[in-house]
Order: structure tokens, then C-alpha cells, then sequence
């Protein structure tokens, strides 16, 4: 599971991209329609700041790289994060039972295990893109 | 097959026949603080262009990361 800033943030490159690519490669990808949302969200926002035509093709982009997603529909609601609007990444990470969540939000890195354990997400891991790689890369 | 990122970008062709043939490619990339050994697939290496030309149309618009992930983390 990553989340929409790391996405969004491997369009610049560096350790968010080298992530994606990976995770890309080698693992399942999920998203769940509030995620799809986050991104629709962006090219509204986007309209005045960069014109219709390359909205249009930004929005393209976007839909080809979040098919090559599987999309699921949470079916638990989870409250554990201080930003209630990260929870919808716990409740899609809930439904597929995923291993890692990638994401640069604090409020969801600082999650404690133990809140994690109670809602049955103890096999979670919620890191950086850059723990991640190091996690990943470890023993090569 | 191990392959340098910028030789990847020169020449992508290459590197997506290899796999065609079954063959694992590992990217190594420097963009970061640190090497890191990617191994690739088709999937991959779409992932990687779709991000590279949204940033082509991000950067034209002279939108940066941190405005970006401000827009994604606002509630409204």
C-alpha cells in the first residue's frame, strides 16, 4: 500500500520513485476509491495553476499509473490515526492484510504497534520510502 | 542484466527486450543518498514513465513537490 504524497512525490524523483518502481516490480499494489479521490482532488486544484490541457494529460497520467493498481473497497472503518483522514489508508491496509504501508505522513508513522496489534494489523509495517528501501535492500 | 539508471534512460528499448526474454534487469540508481539495486519488471519500468512525464508536465508548470503534497494533505 502507498500512500497518494508518495506518489505523488515519486513524480519528483529520488528515494519516493525509487520506491514506487519497486514496489511496482515486485509487490501488489492497492487502492481504494478515497484514494482515486485524493488525486481527482489534486487536478481540481490543479485546473487554475496549470490550464485545462495539461490537467487533462496530468489526469491521464495519473489514471494509467492507478490501473496498474488493484482497487478494493474497505469493508471496516479503522480510527487509530490523530489525522482521521490517514484512517482510510489503515482501513484498505485492514481488508488486504498488507505488509507494508509507504507513506511520509508522521501521523501514521507514529501509529503504535501495540494500536496496530488491537485491530489486527499487527503484520503491518508502516514506514518511510527510504526505511523502506533500506529494509528491503538489507543482507543484499 | 544490471544496469545503470542513467544508461536505462538512454536507451529503455534495450532493457524492456531483455525482460521480453525473460531475463531480470536490476536498475541501479543513484538519485538517492544512497546505491540501491532495483530489480525491474514491465510494470516497472511503465511505473517509472508515467511518473517522469507527470513531472515533465509539473515541472512546466513550475508546481513544486511540497505545493503538491500540501494540496493532497488539505482537507477541502
Amino acid at each position: 500500500m502507498i500512500d497518494a504524497s508518495v506518489i505523488v512525490s515519486a513524480c519528483y524523483g529520488g528515494i519516493s520513485r525509487d520506491a514506487v518502481i519497486y514496489i511496482f516490480s515486485n509487490h501488489k499494489v492497492y487502492i481504494s476509491e478515497s484514494i482515486i479521490e485524493e488525486f481527482k482532488k489534486l487536478e481540481k486544484k490543479f485546473q487554475s495553476k496549470i490550464g485545462k490541457e495539461r490537467v487533462k494529460k496530468f489526469k491521464e497520467l495519473s489514471e494509467e499509473l492507478l490501473k496498474m493498481a488493484q482497487k478494493v473497497t474497505p469493508e471496516e472503518k479503522i480510527n487509530l490515526c490523530r489525522d482521521e483522514t490517514d484512517n482510510k489508508y489503515l482501513s484498505v491496509c485492514k481488508k488486504i492484510k498488507a505488509d507494508y504501508l509507504l507513506t511520509w505522513d508522521e501521523d501514521l508513522i507514529e501509529i503504535d504497534y501495540e494500536k496496530l496489534k488491537k485491530v489486527s494489523l499487527k503484520k503491518l509495517k508502516i514506514m518511510t520510502p527510504s526505511n523502506f528501501l533500506v529494509h528491503i535492500t538489507k543482507g543484499k | 542484466m544490471k544496469i545503470k539508471l542513467r544508461d536505462f534512460l538512454r536507451n529503455p528499448g534495450k532493457v524492456k527486450k531483455e525482460i521480453k526474454k525473460g531475463k531480470s534487469v536490476i536498475l541501479i540508481s543513484r538519485e538517492g543518498p544512497f546505491a540501491l539495486l532495483l530489480p525491474l519488471n514491465e510494470k516497472g519500468i511503465k511505473a517509472y514513465y508515467l511518473l517522469e512525464e507527470m513531472r515533465k508536465i509539473l515541472d512546466e508548470a513550475g508546481i513544486s513537490e511540497k505545493e503538491v503534497i500540501n494540496i493532497i494533505k488539505s482537507k477541502s
